[in-house]
């Protein structure tokens, strides 16, 4: 065999020895650079995540079950993983009540990626917060019976325009000036017979402050939406109300469970559902029959006998009240009593007997806003990128 | 063995393989050279471009939080940007009592949910929650405030743990709405920690610009180096896009950054020389927090 001699074997390893090194060095800027731009990707991919899911928390408010959670730390929401509509990350958080109108959205979004624990580094992931607070109903005319028709109150009926609190209720706002205990539209005719009693600041008022949209617009609010909005929706017809308790617990599937407010301290003391009603309601009265919250009936409202209600009632055929020898009907918060098509319509609006009372209730109407309203972000401020306090 | 017949290379192969070898050694040479130059221009690159995006990274974070209406632009300029910059949130659960003085009122704020860089002490400033009517947001908003004395350690009244705050709150009335009545401040209501700070172009011992933080603690140049003094800019935008000079219409703000890297590296080419390169970004923040009616 012929003996080989030369360099060039080693030459050529030398040679492909300093191209790798070469490449790998060129490779490894190249695979920084894609790395940092990578993570700066997914950072704003995660906020865009956060931000949405934050945004969606409000779209799909439900007051049925965000609103009749406790305040923190006794109780909170919790926000399930989801994926974002566009796929393009997950998120997930906690809804905190930090009081009757405030809450705390917070949510932790991460990019597709990043949550999916899949690429090159550590998973990026941004959390944001939205402070929320109910969007109260609000109303042109004020009273503690309102009326677009005639009224008629006679009997033992006391309508009491000054503010007062549901017995037992507890954190409830200062008291409200007085306000008219009926407040109608100017020319309708409000008939008192004596021993019947109406107080308030005035205690009746006729203006033009009580038109059409006194009935079907209430701020941010339209009757419809109200309707829309509601946890229970029953067609016409005769209930008797009552809380209903499973297992300890304010059992909400109940269609007829409108609430506790005789006893706000137990279990569904805390539910103040929005009921709508599609047509006329009677209430099937009893000891015990109640509700509060917010009632929308599409028709007209009749109580005979021993009901109690807190909160606010809006009836677009107008109200019929009276009591029997059971006892009588009670009201606190206020009762908007109108027609739809036209405030011409005249309807008994009231004809009480007995002890009836209907009475102006800030704190009533106070928490069945803050029991029925969807929430909307502060006025000012409402946005917050949050971060977690270092440990110690 | 003859000496004639021992086997060698002769001086013309010699000379061969030393020019061969000069040759390729040369090459090498020049391509190692010639990368170290590419490596070290790509590696000034990537921290030219990581610097640029902190930059973003920092001006979106502390900008998109501003509520420009309510004076959380304090001072502005195409050059700097005067600021009160959020660092913390928490919540109130036993309030300051109004109605009488505001001087050395004491609120407890909630241990958890608390958020921020650390928790509140002396001499922070606030914004608290005002809520006033419970059943109109009208007069809802936020009342200035500052923390005067050392918090101390206090549990809530439901017996969690909690953080007591000494503050003395602005004068009433305060912003539109806002009186001094017993109960406007309420349980739950957020309370926001914040400071002043201003980020604007600066030149350092060096001669070289950067972008700074200037706080209460003094001034830490932040980002850089950038091109020169203009190599940051802010242009100020109302809700319908056009520029502004009035920072309570501030509704979006543009950040250009203009930066260059560290070191100088090779321009590249047979006369190439050695120079800063230089690389820019633009981007636009949307205020979040600006009144919404």
């Amino acid at each position: 065999m012929q003996r080989e001699r030369g360099m060039a074997l080693g030459l050529a390893l030398l040679v492909i020895v300093l191209v790798g090194v070469l490449v790998v060095g060129a490779l490894f800027s190249g695979t920084q650079e894609q790395r940092l731009a990578d993570n700066s990707r997914r950072l704003e991919a995660s906020f865009g995540v956060a931000e949405a899911g934050s945004v969606e928390q409000l779209r799909t408010w439900t007051p049925a079950t965000r609103n009749s959670k406790g305040f923190y730390p006794s109780d909170s929401g919790t926000v399930n993983a989801t994926t974002t509509p566009g796929g393009t990350g997950f998120y997930s958080g906690t809804v905190y009540k930090m009081n009757g109108n405030i809450y705390l959205v917070s949510i932790t979004g991460s990019d597709k990626n990043s949550a999916a624990a899949s690429g090159a580094g550590g998973g990026a992931r941004q959390q944001l917060g939205l402070l929320t607070k109910i969007l109260p109903i609000t109303f042109t005319a004020k009273g503690a019976l309102i009326t677009g028709g005639s009224a008629k109150i006679q009997q033992n009926v006391t309508i009491n325009g000054n503010d007062q609190a549901p017995a037992g209720w507890s954190g409830c706002p200062p008291p409200d000036s007085a306000v008219p205990g009926v407040h109608a539209d100017s020319g309708e005719t409000i008939v008192v017979n004596s021993p019947a009693r109406i107080l308030g600041n005035p205690s009746v008022v006729t203006d033009n402050l009580v038109q059409d949209s006194t009935f079907t617009k209430f701020g941010p609010y339209t009757d419809s939406s109200l309707a829309a909005m509601a946890a229970v929706t029953l067609p016409a017809g005769s209930y008797g109300p009552q809380p209903a308790v499973t297992s300890g617990s304010c059992d909400h599937r109940v269609l007829t469970n409108w609430g506790d407010g005789l006893n706000p301290a137990g279990p569904c003391g805390a539910y103040f559902p929005l009921v709508h009603v599609t047509g006329d309601l009677k209430i099937n009265t009893g000891s015990g029959v109640q509700g509060q919250g917010i009632l929308v009936v599409d028709g007209k409202f009749e109580v005979r006998g021993p009901f109690s209600y807190f909160g606010i009632v809006i009836a677009s055929n107008g109200t019929k009240f009276s009591g029997n020898n059971q006892g009588d009907p009670k009201f606190l918060g206020t009762i908007l009593s109108g027609s739809k098509s036209s405030i011409t319509t005249k309807s008994d609006t009231l004809l009480g007997t007995t002890n009836a009372q209907v009475g102006y209730s800030s704190c009533a109407i106070l928490k069945a806003m803050q029991g029925a309203a969807i929430t909307t972000p502060l006025r000012s401020r409402g946005w917050s990128q949050l971060f977690t306090l270092p440990q110690p | 063995m003859p000496v004639l017949g021992r086997r060698g290379f002769t001086l013309v192969e010699l000379m061969v393989s030393l020019v061969l070898f000069g040759i390729v050694s040369t090459a090498i040479y020049k391509i190692l050279v010639s990368n170290q130059r590419v490596y070290q221009a790509q590696t000034q690159r990537i921290g030219l471009q990581q610097n640029i995006r902190a930059a973003v990274a920092i001006f979106d974070g502390e900008f998109r939080e501003l509520d420009a209406r309510e004076g959380d632009i304090q001072a502005m300029a195409p050059n700097f940007l005067t600021v009160r910059a959020m660092r913390q949130l928490g919540f109130i659960c036993n309030p300051p009592v109004l109605g009488a003085g505001v001087n050395g009122l004491t609120m407890t704020l909630r241990s958890t949910p608390f958020y921020g860089f650390r928790r509140f002490a002396s001499g922070d400033s606030l914004l608290v929650f005002y809520e006033g009517d419970q059943m109109s947001r009208a007069d809802d908003g936020w009342h200035l405030a500052k923390i005067v004395a050392t918090p101390t350690n206090q549990p809530c009244p439901d017996a969690t743990a909690g953080q007591q705050l000494t503050v003395n709150l602005a004068p009433f009335p305060g912003p539109p709405g806002q009186v001094n009545q017993a109960g406007a401040i309420t349980t739950g209501s957020p309370v926001r920690g914040f400071e002043v700070v201003t980020y604007g172009v600066y030149q350092d011992s060096d001669s070289s610009w950067y972008i700074a933080l200037v706080n209460a603690s003094g001034t830490k140049p932040m980002i850089g180096p950038i091109i020169g003094s203009n190599g940051l800019t802010f242009t100020y935008y109302d809700t319908t896009g056009a520029v502004t000079g009035v920072a309570a219409n501030v509704a979006h703000i543009g950040i250009t950054v203009r930066a260059q890297t560290a070191q100088q590296v090779w321009s590249g080419g047979a006369g190439g020389a050695m120079i800063a390169k230089v690389d820019s970004f633009t981007t636009q923040v949307t205020l979040r927090n600006n009144p919404r009616f």
